[in-house]
């Protein structure tokens, strides 16, 4: 690890000055101090954000807000996103390790790099990510773990957080705030694409700290489920993820959100899927026929086809299970 | 580790951010001579073989009790999932485990 200046900020202002400055924001460290060690990032410093009061969950109105510093273990004991937002609390426990969960925060959760092999090895020559113009060694690498949905000829990292795609799929915004002010962005807005400037993961202005996410509560979330597949039952990033929630009234379906993790260089919207399950009977054919555009568009490489078909029927079996629920009908 | 009693993992943990905080390492679980009762059942089930990951082990198992967790064998694996022993001793760590949480 390279030497580096430690700055504790005691307030918000102080981190900002340090921002400024050059230093890197750190919460729980889990990704950061991780890729320092690695010598994948460079610090010149860093400012501690711990003491700074981001940390409470609580409803205010038809909105649940959860400071940047929640930390995942937080999220996941907590009875109000357990009962009303049940697809985020089962995302965040799907997440990690118990010992993780208890350091990482949300707000280090959406901004954590990919796992990408080729991106935390700088044995590896190619990676857009980590040296900008460098070529990608995944194209024809090991592609396995990879994205096949908003992946470009520059980069093809899937996005490896599970709290971000429950968030995704219920319209939460994140509340940022910088010496130009506060504002409010969705997920899409705030994570980008690859494109062909993969180095450049999100829209944060330097000096911008995330406060809080905020979640719109309704019966679409609090009738919601994740489901994550990998390679091993526990501490294990997704294969394929789905978050999903489903409103059935009278047989028909009144409300729908599907989102997808592991897929997707950034958390993937299912909106095809969406549209095509509202205003419909809420059958066992209709449902797995909507589940079929789960992955439209998606571009599969050499070893991350299976995904395409995975990510289908996760879908399906995670609505049938919602709609199958009859204490939610 | 266990900082303010959760368990967190020390490679990921600057020293910095722990000022005010109270952390308990292996070091400090033992009373005196007196082994903690997770530390003997470690030894009384052979849950280690080359002991590298056994601090980790231990700390996390004294957390899980702690938590609740330590109700089967089921959970118990669940909830050790972030703690890997490459020697494959997970049997005897789930067994001192849940001897220590009194279920067994
Ligand atoms: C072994 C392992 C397994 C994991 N498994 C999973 C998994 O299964 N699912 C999953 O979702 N995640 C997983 N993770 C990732 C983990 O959840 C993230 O590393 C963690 O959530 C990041 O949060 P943090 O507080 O530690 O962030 P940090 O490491 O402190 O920060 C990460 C980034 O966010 C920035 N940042 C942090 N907070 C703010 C803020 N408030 N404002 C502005 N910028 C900020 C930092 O500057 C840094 O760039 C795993 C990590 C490890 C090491
Ligand atoms: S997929 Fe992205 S992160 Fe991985 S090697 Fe290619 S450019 Fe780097």
């Amino acid at each position: 690890m390279q030497p580096f200046a430690f700055v504790r900020a005691d307030d918000e202002e102080s981190a900002r000055a340090a921002l400024r400055q050059g230093a890197r924001a750190l919460a729980g460290g889990t990704s950061l101090v991780d890729l320092l060690r690695l010598q994948v990032e460079q610090a010149p410093a860093l400012v501690d954000l711990g003491k700074l009061p981001f940390r409470s969950i609580e409803q205010a109105g038809g909105v649940l807000r959860i400071g940047a510093l929640a930390t995942l273990s937080d999220i996941a004991g907590n009875p109000l996103i357990q009962h009303a937002a049940p697809s985020l609390a089962q995302a965040v426990l799907a997440s990690a390790s118990p010992q993780l969960r208890n350091a990482a925060t949300i707000g280090g959760n959406l901004l954590q790099r990919t796992r990408c092999a080729y991106f935390r090895d700088t044995g590896f020559e190619r990676c857009n990510k980590r040296k900008p113009g460098s070529g990608c060694a995944a194209l024809d690498g090991d592609d396995r773990g990879h994205a096949v949905l908003g992946v470009s000829d520059h980069c093809i990292a899937a996005h490896a957080s599970d709290a971000a795609v429950a968030l995704t799929a219920f319209d939460a915004t994140v509340r940022l705030r910088g010496t130009a002010g506060e504002r409010s962005v969705a997920i899409a807005d705030l994570l980008r694409l690859p494109g062909d400037t993969p180095w450049l993961e999100h829209t944060l202005a330097p000096d911008e700290l995330i406060v809080a996410v905020e979640l719109p509560l309704g019966d679409v979330l609090r009738r919601s489920a994740y489901r994550k597949l990998r390679d091993r039952a526990s501490y294990a990033f997704a294969l394929v993820s789905a978050a999903v929630g489903l409103v059935i009234e009278d047989g028909l379906v009144r409300e729908a959100r599907v989102a997808l993790g592991g897929v997707g260089t950034v958390p993937w919207r299912a909106h095809a899927v969406e549209d095509a399950l509202v205003g419909r009977p809420a059958t066992q054919s209709s449902v797995s026929q909507a589940a079929q555009r789960a992955a439209d568009g998606a571009v599969a490489g050499t070893q991350n086809g299976f995904k395409v078909e995975l990510a289908r029927r996760t879908v399906r079996r995670v609505l049938l299970q919602l709609a199958e629920d009859t204490a939610w009908k | 580790m266990l900082i303010d009693g959760k368990r967190t993992l020390s490679c990921l943990t600057l020293l910095a951010t722990l000022e005010d905080k109270h952390v308990l390492t292996i070091e400090g679980v033992a009373t005196g001579d007196q082994l903690h009762p997770l530390q003997q059942a470690f030894i009384d089930h052979d849950a280690l073989q080359c002991g590298y990951c056994t601090p980790g082990q231990i700390l996390s198992g004294i957390a899980c009790i702690e938590e609740g967790r330590a109700t089967d064998a089921a959970s118990v694996r669940d909830w050790m999932s972030g703690n890997l022993c490459r020697c494959g001793a997970y049997p005897n760590i789930v067994a001192a485990i849940l001897e220590t949480a009194g279920k067994q």
